[in-house]
């Protein structure tokens, strides 16, 4: 009697070459959202004078960038203290008006700042930019990178001199600026 | 393709059940079911005879009929115990036997179908490892099919096994490209595991990024693992910022996006080297603009944007 017996051996592969691709996250909504979250948190640490302490609270943006609707979305149903948040989009210099606690005037807009500090003297309106120098400029916050890091600027005299008071953490946190 | 060979012939009287049990597991005259079935009761009453528990020839024959049960009825059952069982036996065998290698015969005497058999039986043990590798492959292609966020534990206990099984058949095989295969499609497990709640199932980040890493010490130049280790850093930099509430504190921004920055800066290596290696690779493409996006190097991310501009252009 004779028995053979015969073993196959078969080794599949998981895959020839195993490359998967995650789904990429989009970096535009994250730094927008740090942006956003910063400017947040200015509203907490930077005091206005107590007429700009009733009815919404405003934030301006210079031109109908996607920051401006970023921004809206997460401010969306969010309050400082008995103030709503209120975004508003400006076209140009001369569509600002009324009361606005914060004007964002991304980097695109920095060409217009004199003409903005112009329309806004004598006003508690924190300035907000995103281009080098522009806090020397008359700029009182001004978001710059450094170590690839979003950080950002503070004059405290640049705002201080519209009656408006930054408290000592926030400061502490900023790239002081004279 | 290995065979072995059964020659009916002689007699050896303390072997005869165990002899006969593999006769029986191989008569085709038998229904598969019946056979192995019985066959497998002989075996395991067999392997209780003091002669037998330290006789790897017993023990081979355990594994084999073992073996062939799974064949025949178990290879679909992806938790087949049986052959986890003919591993263990057949590792047993080896690990008694002291043939160096040399095939000898084993002569045995039954009772067979009415009749009085006697048989020899060459004992190699080439054979043994041969059934060890056979199992192994099988280990490893369920390893691959249960590695899902459920059964991940079960397939590395399986790769596990066709590690041990190739390399008890073959000390020199050459593992290293299942190592690759099987540690970069674990890490995508952990991975996956990983996303679906970051915060809760936050210790597989670490386990995914050591795979990652483990495969690239294996093979610097390995694509998958470069790129998917970069997406790792660079989606988990961007879950923190996406993560985070709008209103929270200015310090624990500050600590987020130093982390998250960290990583940003952990990714890009591994993805300038995917880049490398596959340069016109529009993923990679795309994961380097974002990184560079994220480390604020606009005119980098630009650069890069162009480039899958121009590449879906050409499309």
């Amino acid at each position: 009697m004779r028995k053979f017996f015969a073993i196959l051996i078969t080794i599949l592969c998981l895959s020839a070459d195993y490359v998967h691709m995650p789904l990429m996250q989009d970096p535009n909504n994250a730094n927008t959202k740090i942006k956003a979250t910063f400017i947040y948190n200015f509203t907490k640490y930077i005091n206005w004078p107590d007429k700009y302490k009733e009815g919404n609270f405003v934030i301006g943006v210079m031109g109908t960038t996607t920051f401006y609707n970023d921004l809206t979305a997460l401010l969306d149903k969010k309050s400082v203290g008995e103030q709503k948040f209120e975004v508003k989009s400006f076209s140009g210099v001369e569509s600002v008006n009324g009361m606005c606690h914060i004007l964002y005037v991304p980097a695109g807009y920095s060409g217009m700042l004199p003409d903005i500090l112009k329309k806004l003297k004598g006003k508690s309106t924190l300035l907000v930019t995103e281009k080098a120098g522009m806090a020397k400029q008359g700029s009182g916050i001004n978001f710059v990178i450094e170590n690839n890091k979003q950080r950002f600027e503070l004059n405290k005299t640049n705002i201080e001199k519209y009656s408006m008071k930054v408290s000592s953490t926030l400061a502490s946190l900023a790239i002081s600026v004279e | 393709m290995a065979a072995m060979l059964l020659c009916v012939n002689v007699l050896f009287a303390q072997r005869d059940s165990v002899a006969k049990a593999i006769v029986l597991a191989q008569d085709q005259n038998i229904p598969a079911e019946t056979r192995v079935k019985k066959a497998l009761e002989l075996i395991d009453n067999s392997i209780s005879h003091p002669q037998s528990v330290n006789d790897p020839f017993a023990w081979y024959v355990r594994g084999y009929i073992y073996k062939e049960w799974y064949k025949a009825f178990e290879t679909q059952n992806k938790k087949s115990k049986t052959r986890l069982e003919a591993f263990g036996f057949l590792k047993k065998a080896l690990s008694l036997d002291t043939s160096h290698g040399k095939p000898f015969s084993i002569n045995a005497s039954f009772h067979y179908s009415g009749q009085i058999a006697t048989i020899t039986l060459d004992y190699d043990q080439k054979i043994i490892k041969q059934i060890l590798k056979y199992l192994g492959s099988t280990f490893y292609n369920d390893a691959g099919s249960l590695l899902d966020q459920t059964n991940y534990p079960t397939a590395i206990e399986y790769y596990e096994k066709f590690k041990e099984g190739m390399l008890l058949a073959e000390p020199n095989y050459n593992i290293k490209a299942r190592e690759i295969e099987f540690k970069n499609a674990l890490a995508t497990t952990y991975e996956k595991i990983f996303r679906s709640d970051i915060k809760i199932q936050s210790q597989f980040f670490g386990m995914t990024e050591s795979l990652y890493k483990q495969v690239i010490a294996l093979d610097t130049n390995n694509n998958a693992a470069n790129y998917n280790l970069a997406m790792l850093y660079y989606n988990y930099g961007v879950d923190l910022i996406n993560n985070m509430s709008v209103t929270e504190d200015i310090v624990v921004i500050e600590n987020i996006t130093e982390e998250s920055t960290a990583l940003f800066k952990k990714a890009l290596p591994y993805a300038v080297k995917a880049e490398q290696l596959r340069p016109n690779n529009r993923e990679v493409l795309v994961c380097l603009m974002g990184i560079y996006f994220s480390l604020y190097e606009q005119d980098k991310s630009d650069g890069y944007k162009a480039k899958i501009a121009m590449l879906d252009k050409d499309k």
